[in-house]
């Protein structure tokens, strides 16, 4: 009698053990990267072809508030600046006029915008209706993140997006279907309070 | 106990035209087998309605293309596969569109690729213009960590035109869900769409089998995967009225028709009169099943159902002269009844062809149908009666008329010119007043067919997921060729970009640009093209020397896998071509399209029908009293003007009672509520011929008149009870009618005794 009751208490933990064994490190990055409401670093983005014939490589500025927007300032080569909102996404390549995408209902073009946003972000959170997560590491000491694709149209479009860092966002894959390979390294961060108002402001400009 | 009198028949030359009447009968009844096996029933209310071509459009090929279309939405992923399955694999079907593999992806991006010239838009032929400027573009999303351009796009399309493309259209709602096609509801909720073109010329039967298949289909999927199908298509309403009109004729002529052997088994009492009487309907039946078929070709379903209920007004004849000679099988031979009875038939007959008449004018192909079947088949019954009956009712039982005295009391009624009588005329006068002053008109569709509510939600719900408008009203551009017909909706789609409301009619204004627009966008293109290589190749990019780039006609586009959707927009008939969109017709943008010089023409399809309607309601209307008049006066030249007199009152009483009741009953008048007047008209006078030819035995008569008018009632009364709103509303009308002109059939006599006190 006494076996049987171990046996089914045993049997009920089991897929509880399992799950205590994965679900704690998403939600522990999750809740860390929640903790991060801004960001403000360098980036460092090489984006390579999959016979490795090219290999493009850029520098910027990369501004994050999150669930208010982000702002990719690259500097090198050439000018260009990125804001991407819930609702739109600018672009500006040197002086050249703004251009403006709306976030028209369905359009699959901001269907990527909004998941690289939420990469951005490190908002994996509502990122959980396409992807499957995977974690790895400690969240006290250095993690890693994979984002599986598991729905059209980001399946045909990426192979995985790989998030890596300690505390917030360190390096950001983005390991496409035809094996091209977008690698941004993020550095000279400041976090939350260390980001001037003056410094945020810039986002909420249009 | 009855005398039987052998039938002397009159003379040689009455039984050579019997035997030639029996020729001409046969000759109709092979006619009638041979053709009868390749006639398509038509179910469509719309094919009894005049086939106006509209001037602005060729009209009929458009609605043929329609009405292949079927749009199914389904709701659970694991239903769609199966469903898919059963779609694909019926014979009715001629294509299925909505899933889309890798390979047909592939297909998906070659054709755009084939198609860029076409589908460039103004602004990035602009853009083409700064070649500069369009490098740093081209660059800038190369670097963009969002773009994702892969090398294989940057060698095929090196000025990454198909982005543009793909971020101008990306206003359509429908996306690509795994492998299908799907959009989603308001509530969020994601509908599977499939898109279905069946198969040119499917007769009625086949479309009633595949409509059977797929709901049965659609209740086991909804079953097995608990999901939701619903679906939208001509086909599905058609299909509908086709089944009901088939309905009632099964079950209403079946009622009919045991309702009229039982009546006139009561008048009767005697086998012989009613094989006389199922003889003269059924020469009636295939003579003129027989005219309309070498006339029309074709028969509509809704003629059939009302030529059920003409049964009863050929019988008139048939009772007549039975109750006659039953009453005077003693006295006389049977050539000499029917010599006494002659001139009565002929002048019934005669005016009931007056009124059928009038039908065969209007251009109603379901009503010139229904006409010639009337016309024919009551003259081929009278003609039984008259040819044949005397032979065949030589000897017939001695049979007196039951309930004289009844009959004979609501004659005194008359002859007496009691107070009782004056107050028949009374009441109806009032009923009928009464029911005018209530009466409202509708010419509308929805008076005439109801549609069951469930294609109306399963509309509904297509309808809101593609945004689309079912409501077939249309705006036409037309023009000369390809290029000027391009360039009208090029005008017509700049001016409902700038206006905010009507978005939604975006995805039926694609950018599709003319062959010269194309030639000048490539040549920019070119020029644009050095500049961009170089750019390209300071960064280590290298792509191919020249720029492929040609331009593609509608024709072609139209049929690669990107063209295809907008097909529906497109017709070509002859030396035109023409653009067709929904259009709810939006006053302010008309004006717009006009001011900016493109010649639009707003096309609504229901108006279009109910101005049809209405026009020959109104003409119907003044035939009805030309045919009013006509009848009157045929009748006076006869008979006399005093009792002309009175039988115009007893037919206009029974003419307004019957609008009158529509009135009571707060049912529209429309333009068949008309034609089943034209119908009163003709059985009304009839009563009056009987009643005022005899002078012998006036409750004979009336009995006859009871007999006849009984039968008429059993069987277009009956339609009272069909589940179609137009044919109710027909054989009330003609009920009423009927009713009242049984019940006045007597006035004559109000008069009668006036002048002989």
């Amino acid at each position: 009698m006494f076996r049987r009751t171990l046996l089914s208490v045993l049997m009920a933990l089991f897929p509880l053990s399992q799950a205590l064994a994965t679900e704690p490190l998403t939600v522990a990055v999750e809740n860390q990267l929640e903790q991060v409401r801004r960001m403000a670093a360098d980036f460092r983005q090489v984006k390579s072809s999959a016979d490795q014939s090219l290999s493009l490589k850029s520098e910027g500025k990369l501004l994050v508030a999150r669930n208010q927007g982000v702002l990719w300032q690259q500097t090198k080569p050439f000018e260009q600046s990125i804001r991407i909102s819930d609702t739109t996404m600018t672009m500006q390549v040197e002086d050249d006029p703004v251009e403006v995408i709306k976030a028209d209902s369905g359009s699959v073009i901001f269907s990527f915008v909004s998941v690289l946003k939420g990469v951005f972000e490190g908002n994996f959170k509502q990122l959980t209706d396409y992807f499957n997560v995977e974690a790895d590491g400690s969240v006290t000491d250095s993690w890693k993140i994979r984002l599986i694709p598991k729905v059209s149209p980001f399946d045909q479009a990426f192979k995985a997006i790989v998030l890596e860092g300690k505390n917030s966002v360190d390096t950001i894959q983005l390991s496409e279907k035809n094996g091209d390979l977008t690698k941004i390294e993020l550095f000279n961060k400041r976090l939350n309070k260390d980001v001037s108002e003056s410094e945020m402001s810039v986002l909420k400009q249009r | 106990m009855s005398r039987k009198v052998k039938c002397p028949c009159s003379s040689n030359a009455d039984l050579r035209l019997a035997v030639a009447w029996l020729m001409v009968v046969c000759v109709a009844a092979v006619l009638l087998i041979w053709k009868l096996p390749q006639t398509t029933v038509s179910a469509n209310i719309l094919d009894m309605l005049p086939r106006a071509e509209h001037a602005a459009f060729p009209q009929q090929q458009y609605l043929q293309r329609l009405e292949g279309q079927v749009i199914f939405a389904v709701r659970g992923q694991e239903a769609v596969e199966p469903f898919y399955e059963a779609l694909t694999s019926d014979e009715a079907v001629a294509h299925v569109s909505g899933q889309c593999d890798q390979k047909c992806r592939q297909q998906w991006a070659e054709a755009l690729l084939e198609s860029r010239a076409t589908l460039l838009s103004s602004e990035q032929i602009k853009q083409l213009e700064d070649a500069k400027a369009y490098s740093r573009k081209v660059l800038a999303q190369l670097y963009s960590p969002v773009s994702a351009v892969s090398k294989q796009e940057l060698q095929k399309d090196p000025l990454l035109l198909m982005r543009g493309i793909i971020r101008q259209q990306s206003a359509v709602s429908l996306n690509l869900n795994g492998d299908w096609l799907t959009a989603k509801d308001q509530s969020g909720q994601p509908w599977t769409l499939l898109f279905v073109r069946l198969k040119d010329g499917l007769t009625n039967d086949q479309q009633h089998r595949w409509v059977t298949k797929i709901n049965q289909q659609i209740a086991q999927t909804q079953e097995a995967h608990s999901a939701q199908i619903v679906y939208q298509g001509v086909i599905f309403y058609s299909d509908y009225a086709a089944q009901t009109a088939k309905h009632d004729l099964t079950l209403l002529g079946s009622l009919s028709c045991a309702a009229l052997l039982f009546l006139l088994w009561w008048a009767f009492r005697s086998f012989k009169p009613l094989l006389f009487c199922l003889i003269s309907i059924s020469v009636g039946l295939i003579c003129g099943l027989c005219a309309c078929l070498m006339i029309f070709g074709s028969l509509h379903a809704l003629t059939l159902v009302m030529c059920v209920s003409l049964i009863g007004v050929s019988t008139d004849y048939c009772t007549y002269y039975i109750v006659n000679r039953q009453e005077n099988c003693e006295k006389e031979s049977s050539w000499q009844t029917m010599l006494t009875l002659r001139p009565s038939l002929l002048h019934a007959l005669f005016s009931t062809v007056i009124a059928y008449g009038i039908m065969i004018i209007a251009p109603f192909p379901g009503l010139q149908e229904l006409a010639v079947f009337a016309a024919v088949g009551l003259l081929a019954s009278c003609m039984t009666v008259l040819l044949w009956i005397p032979i065949l009712a030589g000897s017939i039982k001695k049979h007196s008329v039951p309930m004289v005295s009844v009959f004979e009391r609501y004659l005194d009624l008359w002859r007496n010119k009691t107070i009782t009588a004056k107050l028949i005329i009374v009441v109806l006068v009032l009923f009928s007043v009464v029911g005018f002053s209530k009466l409202h008109i509708d010419d509308g569709l929805k008076a005439l067919q109801n549609a069951p509510v469930q294609l109306l939600t399963h509309e509904k719900v297509i309808a809101s997921l593609l945004n689309r408008d079912f409501s077939q009203q249309w705006l036409v551009v037309s023009a000369g060729d390809e290029n000027q017909l391009l360039e009208k909706v090029g005008k017509i789609r700049a001016i409902v970009k700038n206006t905010e409301q009507n978005s939604h009619l975006l995805q039926y204004l694609p950018q599709i640009n003319s062959v010269a627009v194309q030639r000048d966008a490539i040549e920019k293109a070119g020029i644009a093209y050095e500049t961009v290589k170089k750019r390209l190749a300071s960064v280590g990019a290298t792509v191919s020397e020249r720029l492929s780039l040609k331009p593609l006609g509608l024709t072609e586009f139209l049929s690669n896998p990107i063209g295809e959707p907008y097909q529906q927009l497109f017709l070509h008939d002859q030396d035109k071509w023409y653009y067709l969109m929904p259009f709810d017709g939006s006053q302010t943008l008309t004006q717009a399209f006009h001011e900016a010089g493109v010649d639009v023409v707003t096309v609504n399809r229901r108006a279009q029908i109910e101005s049809v309607l209405q026009t020959y309601r109104v003409n119907i209307g003044w035939l009805l009293s030309v045919a009013y008049i006509l009848i009157v006066l045929t009748y006076a030249r006869r008979f006399g003007i005093r009792s002309a007199v009175s039988a115009a009152l007893s037919l206009l009483l029974a003419l307004a009672g019957a609008l009158a009741v529509l009135g009571w009953l707060g049912l529209p008048m429309n333009l068949f509520s008309l034609f089943a007047l034209i119908l009163v008209i003709g059985i009304g006078i009839d009563y009056q011929v009987f009643f005022n030819r005899i002078s012998r035995k006036d409750a004979v008569t009336l009995f006859a008149l009871l007999v006849a008018a009984l039968s008429t009632l059993l069987s277009l009364g009956i339609l009272v009870f069909s589940s179609t709103a137009v044919v109710r509303n027909f054989g009330l009308v003609l009920s009423v009618g009927v009713l009242i002109a049984f019940l006045t059939a007597p006035i004559s006599l109000l008069t009668a005794y006036e002048k002989h006190s």
